[in-house]
């Protein structure tokens, strides 16, 4: 269970690393304002609108790779070893 | 030669160096003299260095659950090889994301927010905790102390429990299922200490104080209650398969 | 005693009888002129032996030596925290050292003199954007990795028996970590600056008996200005690095004694 935790936890870390650099450069209005979950910019160019599917993609990345290592393979494999006990 | 016999020569040797005979005391045997504390100092030591001496004899010793694994080699290349791989996100992080400069210190004007970093605000939340503050009646109905004394005290109290816990939970048990207790006050003092950085920063968030005060007391218990079920749950099927792997290897004392 | 060579000490002529290519004759001609001078064999020798206690017998990892089919491997990261927070601190410490060439703690002038110095820093002086932007997140991540490993240290039950002492020093370490970070963010002598100062003066002041001493001490009054700044400085650079690499240095001597607590 132990590499499992931690396989997820890489996935999660490095994901939101990635997130939160793309969002502290499009979604950060200011240090005031709304931090890393501001609108995204108006009218993005090819690089920004590059950037802003990147974001999205490693925050999904992150959410999905955690909850898969932490809950639907442990999940998976407690009910494959309980049918296979019955 | 025969007259300069009597003055020490270069090389060392001449007159005045008498090489230790049978009569010169020992290290050991000038240590036995002493008196006092040293004395005491002495007798202890010898006093530990026979217990090791009997422990290694006896042939338990060996299988003995052993305090800690070596340092040198594999534990400090590995911590520099992952360490130097942190160092580079570190860089990364600085290149990416500069830091704030507000404006200037103006005492005359109170800005809207006044925080200080983002490791400090669980302190600065137990700053927050006045409406705690209990009043007592035999002083008039005033508080027994002031609110900010209230706060700092609160400070002292949450480093002291931590300090204490190694002096509340002994024995060899190491992985949070073999103590379900001890995982669950973990993880409701981190918990806890989540809730009260939210405490500072509260404006930030859409519902009343009120709440944000009730869930921080409210959520490091339901989270506790939480741990300690579920350690409790997997205990069972969790110690069979350490019993299985690594006790069989070496049984826990 | 004769100061006349004996023939036995003679490594010119002992180097005659060999037969030797120019690099070797050169390295043992340049090895003899400084060991005749350095005796560098001796020291040789020292690290010599050093070597042979280290290498002599390696020990089985703790993966192999219980079969622990590699998956301890998971959890290494979580056991760097210690060595990374190290790291951190020795990269602030380093730029910190770059920023203090160029930074001034002083709240002269009508924009404080700590201020423009920092501006300049950021704006004028080559890479000193990326300089101030390395000492600030070395912090940021020499606290959140101090934190990270105090919890590690508890999950794993790594305070026990042997190791109070160390878990008191990790303490008294991570309130360092956090006064370190607290006077360094005074420094910029901004906005934030200034009230987290303000905020640190009261907090001392609401302390019976001592609090008003402790504000004289730390702050240097009961308002903030020149003094505040200028202790929070020397507190910066020159008292808290030597506190805290002694303790730092103490914290790691003991867990190479101890060895590092087994997490099984």
């Amino acid at each position: 269970m132990a590499d499992e935790f931690m396989k997820g936890f890489a996935i999660f870390t490095a994901g939101l690393l990635v997130w939160m650099t793309f969002a502290g450069w499009y979604n950060t209005e200011s240090f005031y304002g709304t931090q890393l979950v501001g609108p995204n910019p108006e009218d993005p160019g090819t690089y920004t609108a590059m950037a802003l599917v990147v974001k999205d993609a490693a925050l999904y990345f992150a959410l999905l790779g955690a909850l898969t290592f932490w809950v639907l393979i442990p999940a998976g494999r407690r009910t494959r070893s309980y049918y296979a006990s019955r | 030669m025969s007259d300069s016999n009597n003055e020490p020569r270069t090389d060392g040797s001449g007159p005045g160096i008498v090489a230790p005979d049978d009569e010169v005391p020992t290290w050991r045997e000038r240590k036995e003299r002493t008196t006092g504390l040293s004395r005491l100092t002495y007798e202890y030591f010898e006093r530990a260095r026979r217990e090791d001496q009997d422990l290694r004899q006896e042939s338990s010793y060996v299988e003995r659950d052993v305090l800690g694994f070596p340092t040198w080699p594999h534990e400090t290349i590995r911590n520099i090889a992952l360490a130097s791989f942190f160092t580079g996100m570190l860089l990364f992080l600085a290149a990416m994301l500069p830091p704030h400069l507000g404006d200037p210190a103006n005492p005359a004007e109170t800005p809207s927010v006044i925080l200080p970093d983002w490791y400090l605000y669980w302190s600065f939340g137990l700053l927050h905790l006045d409406p705690l503050n209990p009043e007592l009646a035999i002083a008039g109905g005033e508080k027994i102390m002031s609110d900010e004394l209230y706060g700092v005290l609160a400070n002292v109290v949450a480093v002291g429990a931590i300090a204490i816990v190694p002096f509340l939970n002994k024995g060899s048990a190491r992985r949070p299922v073999e103590e379900p207790f001890w995982a669950a006050v973990g993880v409701g003092g981190v918990v806890f200490a989540f809730t009260m950085s939210i405490l500072p920063i509260q404006d930030m968030f859409p519902w009343e104080v009120a709440i944000t005060f009730d869930l921080a007391f409210l959520l490091p218990i339901v989270s506790a209650a939480i741990t300690y079920a579920v350690l409790k749950t997997m205990r069972e099927g969790y110690m069979y398969d350490l019993n299985k792997r690594y006790y069989r290897l070496r049984p826990p004392q | 005693m004769s100061l006349e060579r004996k023939d036995e000490h003679d490594h010119g002529a002992w180097l005659a009888t060999k037969d030797l290519s120019v690099i070797e004759k050169t390295y043992l001609m340049t090895l003899i002129w400084l060991d005749r001078r350095l005796r560098i064999v001796d020291y040789l020798e020292l690290l010599e032996d050093m070597y042979y206690k280290i290498n002599l017998q390696m020990p089985k990892s703790h993966t192999e030596q219980y079969n622990l089919d590699n998956k301890f491997w998971y959890w290494y990261p979580l056991y760097a925290l210690g060595s990374f927070s190290v790291i951190a601190y020795i990269v602030a410490a380093v730029s910190g050292a770059l920023l203090g060439f160029y930074y001034a703690p002083s709240t002269a002038g009508e924009t404080p003199e700590a201020y423009q110095t920092i501006v300049a820093i950021m704006k004028d002086l080559n890479f000193g954007f990326m300089l101030r932007s390395i000492h600030r997140w070395s912090a940021q991540v020499m606290t959140a990795a101090v934190f990270l490993h105090m919890l590690r240290v508890y999950f794993t039950g790594s305070y026990k028996e042997p190791r109070e002492l160390n878990w008191l020093i990790g303490i008294i370490l991570l309130s360092l970590t956090m006064v370190f970070g607290y006077t360094g963010y005074l420094l910029p002598w901004n906005q934030l600056a200034f009230w987290a100062g303000q905020i640190g003066v009261e907090m001392s002041l609401a302390v019976p008996i001592v609090g008003e001493w402790t504000a004289q001490l730390l702050f240097g009054g009961f308002s903030l200005g020149q003094p505040t700044l200028q202790r929070m400085y020397i507190l910066h650079v020159f008292v808290l690095p030597f506190v805290v690499t002694g303790l730092i240095a103490l914290h790691i001597g003991i867990v190479w004694m101890q060895g590092i607590a087994e997490p099984h």
